[in-house]
C-alpha cells in the first residue's frame, strides 16, 4: 500500500469507530439515563445483562480491600470480550464497580462530629473521596503486567507482619488476576476473529493486534503499538473499577516507542496516528502535550503533532491540554488553536506554566517539581506517582458560607461589610477545620471504604510499603481544597456596600427582609433590582471585582493557614466543578439580587450576565483576580464566537487572548467554541444532535447526555457569549 | 487644557473589528451626519442622553431617582482624556501579543478634535498604536493636527453622488473626497469602506465609482464593503427616534462577491464583511 492508499484505510476506520461511538452514545443514555459527566467511551452493557456487585453492609455496598477486589473481579469476569477488527486496540468494560456503590463512605462510619457542620454549610467533605490523583504510567511501561506481578509478590514476602498488610496485598494479587484473565479472554476473542476475518486488511490489523495484545500481557512495551495496547488496558482497568480518569504527558509517554519504530522503519506516520487513535478512543482520559520539561526545555516532538492528527482525524469528545509556556512552538500552539475552531469540541484546552509553576513553588516546593505537576484531571494537575492531593473533590461553597455570616450578622446589632467579612472568615474557618478532621479521619479510614487496588500499581509507595494510596504510604499528600460561589459572595458584599453603606439607598434591615422573602415581597423586585445592578465582579474597577479579590486572598491565606493532624499542605483553588446547581440548591437568596436556590456561578467566572456580551478581557480580568497562586486553578471557561475564526487574523487574536490570560496570571482555560444557531436547537432535541460536544466545565460531554438542567446552564453560559 | 472633557458613548474592551488585533474602541458622542442607516443612532446627538428599554422595567415607580433595573439608563459620559487613557491602558498586554491598540470611533470623533488630540498624545505616550474612524467630512484643517498621532485611518465615502449623499446623509461629500485625497497625499495607511445599504449605496455603478477614485488617490489602496447590518433598527425606539429603512435585509455573499469583483477591477484590493 502506498502511504496515501493507508491514510485512506485508516482514516475510513476512525471514522468507522467514530459512527459507532456517537451510536453508543444514544444506547448508554437509553441504558443509563442521562448524566452530568465525561463521556467515557465504554459501552452499553448487552441485552439481559444483570451483574450486581455483592454487598457486605445492610445497604449491600461493598467496601474494603476484599470487597473492592473480589466485587472487581466477579464484574470483570461478566463482561464479554470486545474485539472490534477495525479498531488498533481492543477490549472495553460495561459498567464501573464504583457507580455501583450507594454512599461514597462507609455507611456504618459515625460521621456525627461533623455531620451538622456538613450539613449546615454544604461541604463536599474529604471522607470517602477516592482516585484524583496520578499513576505514573511509566512505572508499568517499564515493568510490564508480569513485572508489576513480580513486584508484588517481591514486597508481599517482605511486608507480611500484620493481617492488614497480607490483606492489602491479596487483594491487588486478586485484582491483577482478574485484569489478566479479562485480557486473556480478550486475547482469546482477537485470535478466534483473525481466524474467521476474510478481510485482507482487518485480518492484517487483527493480527497486528494480537501480537502486541499477546506480548504486553506479560513483557514491557517495546514498540508504539504495544505501549498504546498497554496504556489503552491501563485506561480500561481504572475507569472499570473507580473511574479513574487521571492521564498524563502523553506525547513523552509515547516517544521512545515511536523514535524506536520509527528508526528501525517498523512504522510510519500513518501507523502511528492509526494506533494512537485507537488508545485515544479508549478513554477520554486527561492528556497534557508540549510544556517545559525539568530542566525547562519544551517537550513538543513529533509524537505531541501525531497526537493531533489522530484527534482530528477522531473528532470526538476528548480531553487534551496544551501546556502554554514561552518556549511552545509557536507552531503548535497555532495548530490547537485550529483544532478547537474546527471541530468546536472544546479540546485542546490550554494550562498556564508559568502561574501552575510559580503557584507551586510559593507553596514550599521546587522548579523541578512544580515542572512534573501536570494536567491529568478535569481541571487539576498532579505529579504523577509521586502526589496523592484529592484535586477537585473537597469543595467550600463561599455563597453559603456568605449566608451563614450574613445571617449572623443580621440578628446581631453591628452591621457593616467589614463585620460580615469577619464573620465570613470565622465561618469559614469552621468549615476548613470540619474539612481537616475529615481529611484526617479520610487518611486513616478510606482503605476500608474505597482502596485503591488500581493506582496503588503506578504509585511509588503503596507496593513498597503495603499500604494502600490513602493510608501515608505516598510521598505527596498536597490536599486540594476548591472555593465555589466566589461571584454570589463577592457580589453580595458589593451590592451591600455600594447600596447600603455608601449610597444609603438601602437600609441593612430593609435588603436583609427582602433577601428572606426571595425578594417576593412588596418592595422586592425594586430591591433585588438595585442590589442585581450594583457594581459586579466581571465589571472592570467594580466593587464586585474588588470584594471577589478580598475574598480569594482570604481564601487561599485560610487555606494555607490549614494544617491537620494528617496533612501539612491544603492548596486553595477556585472551582466548582459541575455541582454549580447543587451548590445554588444550598443557598437561599442573596444579597446580589440571586433568587433563592439559583445556581451560583461557574468556576471562577463572573455570573451568567454580568459581563458585557464577549468582552473576554473584562472576563479575564475577573478571573485573575480568582487566581489562588499556590499551584491549582481557577479556571476560565470561556466562549467564543466560531466566526472570530473568519477573521483575516483571527487565530492570532484567539493566541493573543489565550497567552496573555495566561501570562498575566491565568492558569486554565477551558474554550468553548458555540455555534449558538446549532446549541439552541439541540437545547429543543437534543437527540437530533447526538455528536455535539460541548465543554460542560473541565470535563467535555456530548450534549444529550445531559440532564434537562445542567444542558439550560451550559446554554445560558454559552448564550452570553 | 487642564479639565478638558470629552463625551464619550462608550469604551468597548476586546473589540476585533475595529482595525489590527485585539483593540479598545472608543466611541465619541455626537456626529455632523444623519445617515438614515446609522448603526450607533445613539452616537448622533453630542449631549449625554436617556434611552429607556420597557422590557427591563418592573414598574417600580422610582424613575425620578434613579432606576434600579437599567430600564431608563444615561448614554454618555464625560471624560478627560486621563480618563479614558487609564481604562484603555487595561488592555495593553493584549494590544502588546495581538498586534492591536486603541480605535477612536464615533460619531464623528474630530467633532471633538481637542479632546481626540489630548487622548491620542497620550496614548503615544504610552506607546499605543491607534486609528480612527470617520466620516472624513470636517475641514482638513480639524483632521490634520491628530494625523502624526495616529497609526492608521478608516473612512466611509458612501455614496460618490453628492446629491445622493446630501439625500441620504445630510452632508455634501465634496470635503470627503478632498480629504480622502489629502490622507491620501499625507501618505498615512488608511482603508476606506463603505457601508453597503440596499437600494441606496449597492448599486454597482456607485461601488466602481467609488473604487475608481479610490485608485486614482492611491493606488491599490485598501477598499472595505461592509454589508448591511440589521441589528442597528433595534437601536432606535429606546432613544425615541424612528428607523428610516424597517426590514431592510442584508444583501447575500454573492452579491458581496460581485461587488468586491467589480471594485477590485477598478484597481483597489476589495474585501467585504459579512455583516
Ligand atoms: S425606575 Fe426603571 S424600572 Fe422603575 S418604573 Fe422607572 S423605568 Fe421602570
Amino acid at each position: 500500500m502506498t502511504i496515501e492508499q493507508k491514510k485512506q484505510v485508516y482514516t475510513q476506520r476512525i471514522r468507522s469507530l467514530r459512527a459507532k461511538k456517537i451510536e453508543e452514545t444514544r444506547k448508554k443514555i437509553a441504558y443509563n439515563g442521562l448524566t452530568d459527566e465525561d463521556d467515557y467511551n465504554f459501552l452499553c452493557p448487552p441485552e439481559g445483562y444483570s451483574w450486581k456487585p455483592v454487598g457486605d453492609s445492610p445497604n449491600g455496598d461493598f467496601h474494603g480491600y476484599r470487597g473492592w477486589s473480589e466485587n472487581y473481579a466477579a464484574m470483570l469476569k461478566s463482561f464479554p470480550p470486545v474485539v472490534d477488527p477495525e479498531n488498533s486496540m481492543c477490549g472495553n468494560f460495561f459498567r464501573i464497580l464504583q457507580k455501583f456503590r450507594k454512599v461514597r463512605w462507609h455507611e456504618c462510619w459515625d460521621l456525627s462530629p461533623w455531620q451538622e457542620t456538613i450539613d449546615r454549610y454544604g461541604i463536599d467533605h474529604g471522607i470517602g473521596q477516592i482516585h484524583h490523583f496520578c499513576g505514573d504510567v511509566r512505572i508499568g511501561l517499564n515493568l510490564g503486567w508480569d513485572g508489576i506481578r513480580e513486584k508484588v509478590r517481591r514486597y508481599e514476602a517482605v511486608n507480611n507482619e500484620t493481617e492488614e498488610q497480607r490483606e492489602f496485598y491479596r487483594a491487588e494479587n486478586v485484582f491483577l488476576d482478574a485484569c489478566m484473565d479479562w485480557m486473556d479472554r480478550t486475547v482469546a476473542c482477537v485470535r478466534e476473529k483473525l481466524a474467521h476475518e476474510t478481510d485482507p486488511l482487518l485480518k492484517e490489523n487483527l493480527a497486528g493486534m494480537l501480537a502486541a495484545n499477546e506480548w504486553v500481557r506479560h513483557q514491557p512495551p517495546r514498540t508504539l503499538r504495544e505501549a498504546c495496547t498497554f496504556i489503552s488496558w491501563y485506561n480500561l482497568f481504572g475507569r472499570s473499577f473507580n473511574r479513574e480518569g487521571c492521564g498524563g504527558q502523553l506525547d513523552e509517554l509515547l516517544r521512545p516507542y515511536y523514535e524506536h519504530d520509527t528508526a528501525l522503519g517498523l512504522i510510519d506516520d500513518e501507523d502511528a496516528v492509526y494506533y494512537i487513535s485507537g488508545l485515544l478512543m479508549s478513554d477520554t482520559k486527561y492528556y497534557q502535550l508540549g510544556g517545559p520539561d525539568e530542566t525547562g526545555r519544551d517537550m513538543v516532538s513529533p509524537v505531541s503533532w501525531l497526537i493531533l492528527e489522530a484527534a482530528d482525524r477522531m473528532d470526538v469528545s476528548l480531553n487534551l491540554t496544551i501546556r502554554v509556556h514561552d518556549g511552545l512552538p509557536r507552531a503548535f500552539f497555532r495548530r490547537g488553536v485550529e483544532l478547537l475552531f474546527k471541530h468546536k469540541n472544546g479540546w485542546p484546552r490550554f494550562s498556564g506554566d508559568q502561574s501552575l509553576v510559580e503557584g507551586f513553588m510559593r507553596r514550599g516546593f521546587s522548579r523541578e517539581l512544580a515542572a512534573r505537576r501536570i494536567a491529568v484531571g478535569c481541571n487539576w494537575m498532579a505529579i504523577p506517582g509521586l502526589e496523592y492531593p484529592l484535586n477537585d473533590s473537597i469543595k467550600v461553597n463561599q455563597a453559603r458560607v456568605f449566608e451563614v455570616a450574613y445571617d449572623e450578622m443580621m440578628a446581631g446589632p453591628e452591621r457593616s461589610t467589614e463585620k460580615l467579612l469577619s464573620l465570613y472568615v470565622k465561618h469559614l474557618r469552621v468549615v476548613l477545620k470540619c474539612i481537616g478532621e475529615t481529611m484526617d479521619f479520610d487518611l486513616n479510614n478510606n482503605r476500608y471504604n474505597d482502596p485503591e487496588l488500581f493506582l496503588n500499581l503506578f504509585m511509588v509507595g503503596p507496593i513498597e510499603k503495603g499500604r494502600d494510596a490513602s493510608d501515608h504510604s505516598v510521598q505527596y499528600y498536597n490536599i486540594g481544597i476548591d472555593g465555589a460561589g466566589l461571584a454570589v459572595a463577592a457580589n453580595s458584599f458589593a451590592a451591600l456596600q455600594q447600596r447600603v453603606e455608601q449610597e444609603k439607598a438601602l437600609t441593612w434591615d430593609q435588603v436583609y427582609a427582602s433577601v428572606q422573602a426571595n425578594y417576593e415581597d412588596e418592595n422586592g423586585p425594586y430591591i433585588q433590582a438595585l442590589m442585581k445592578h450594583s457594581g459586579r465582579f466581571g465589571q472592570p474597577g467594580s466593587l464586585g471585582n474588588r470584594w471577589a479579590r478580598r475574598l480569594t486572598e482570604v481564601f487561599r491565606d485560610e487555606v494555607v493557614a490549614l494544617k491537620s493532624r494528617e496533612v501539612s499542605v491544603y492548596i486553595p483553588g477556585m472551582f466548582s466543578w459541575s455541582k454549580t446547581i447543587l451548590f445554588g440548591r444550598q443557598v437561599g437568596a442573596t444579597p446580589d439580587g440571586r433568587k433563592a436556590f439559583e445556581p451560583v456561578n461557574h468556576g471562577a467566572n463572573p455570573m451568567p450576565g454580568d459581563v458585557r456580551s464577549g468582552a473576554m478581557t473584562d472576563m479575564s480580568e475577573a478571573i485573575i483576580l480568582a487566581q489562588c497562586g499556590m499551584g491549582n486553578t481557577s479556571p476560565f471557561q470561556m466562549e467564543l464566537d466560531p466566526g472570530m475564526i473568519d477573521m483575516e487574523d483571527g487565530i492570532d487574536k484567539v493566541m493573543a487572548l489565550l497567552e496573555t490570560h495566561l501570562k498575566r496570571g491565568g492558569t486554565l482555560i477551558n474554550v468553548n467554541i458555540v455555534d449558538a444557531d446549532k446549541i439552541r436547537a439541540a437545547h429543543k432535541n437534543p437527540e437530533l444532535y447526538p455528536d455535539l460536544v460541548v465543554r460542560v466545565t473541565g470535563f467535555t460531554a456530548y450534549f444529550i447526555t445531559l440532564t434537562p438542567a445542567f444542558r439550560q446552564l451550559v446554554v445560558d453560559r454559552l448564550m452570553e457569549s | 487644557m487642564k479639565n478638558m472633557t470629552g463625551i464619550i458613548t462608550e469604551i468597548q474592551r476586546f473589540s476585533l473589528h475595529d482595525g489590527d488585533g485585539i483593540r479598545t474602541t472608543v466611541f465619541l458622542k455626537g456626529c455632523n451626519m444623519r445617515c438614515s442607516w446609522c448603526h450607533n443612532p445613539e452616537t448622533l446627538e453630542m449631549k449625554p442622553q436617556e434611552a429607556w428599554y420597557p422590557a427591563k422595567c418592573i414598574h417600580c415607580g422610582h424613575c425620578k431617582t434613579g432606576c434600579p433595573a437599567q430600564a431608563r439608563v444615561t448614554i454618555g459620559r464625560e471624560m478627560t482624556p486621563e480618563e479614558a487613557l487609564h481604562e484603555v491602558l487595561w488592555d495593553r498586554d493584549y494590544y502588546a501579543a495581538s498586534g492591536g491598540g486603541v480605535t477612536v470611533s464615533g460619531g464623528e470623533p474630530f467633532l471633538q478634535a481637542d479632546f481626540l488630540k489630548a487622548f491620542l498624545t497620550l496614548c503615544k505616550e504610552n506607546g499605543l498604536r491607534t486609528a480612527a474612524e470617520t466620516n472624513l467630512s470636517l475641514p482638513w484643517a480639524v483632521i490634520a493636527p491628530c494625523l502624526p498621532l495616529l497609526s492608521h485611518v478608516y473612512f466611509d465615502i458612501k455614496l460618490l453622488d453628492d446629491a445622493a449623499h446630501r439625500k441620504w446623509t445630510g452632508v455634501s461629500n465634496r470635503t470627503v473626497l478632498e480629504n480622502a485625497a489629502n490622507l491620501a497625499a499625507s501618505g498615512i495607511p488608511f482603508t476606506a469602506r463603505t457601508p453597503l445599504i440596499p437600494g441606496v449605496t449597492d448599486g454597482e455603478d456607485n461601488i466602481r465609482g467609488i473604487a475608481a477614485f479610490l485608485a486614482s488617490v492611491r493606488e491599490n489602496c485598501r477598499y472595505e464593503l461592509l454589508n448591511y447590518n440589521a441589528l442597528a433598527e433595534s437601536k432606535y425606539e429606546p432613544i425615541g427616534l424612528t428607523y428610516a429603512l424597517p426590514g431592510t435585509r442584508p444583501l447575500p455573499v454573492s452579491r458581496l462577491r460581485e461587488l468586491a469583483a467589480a471594485a477590485a477591477s477598478e484597481g483597489t484590493q476589495c474585501r467585504f464583511s459579512r455583516g
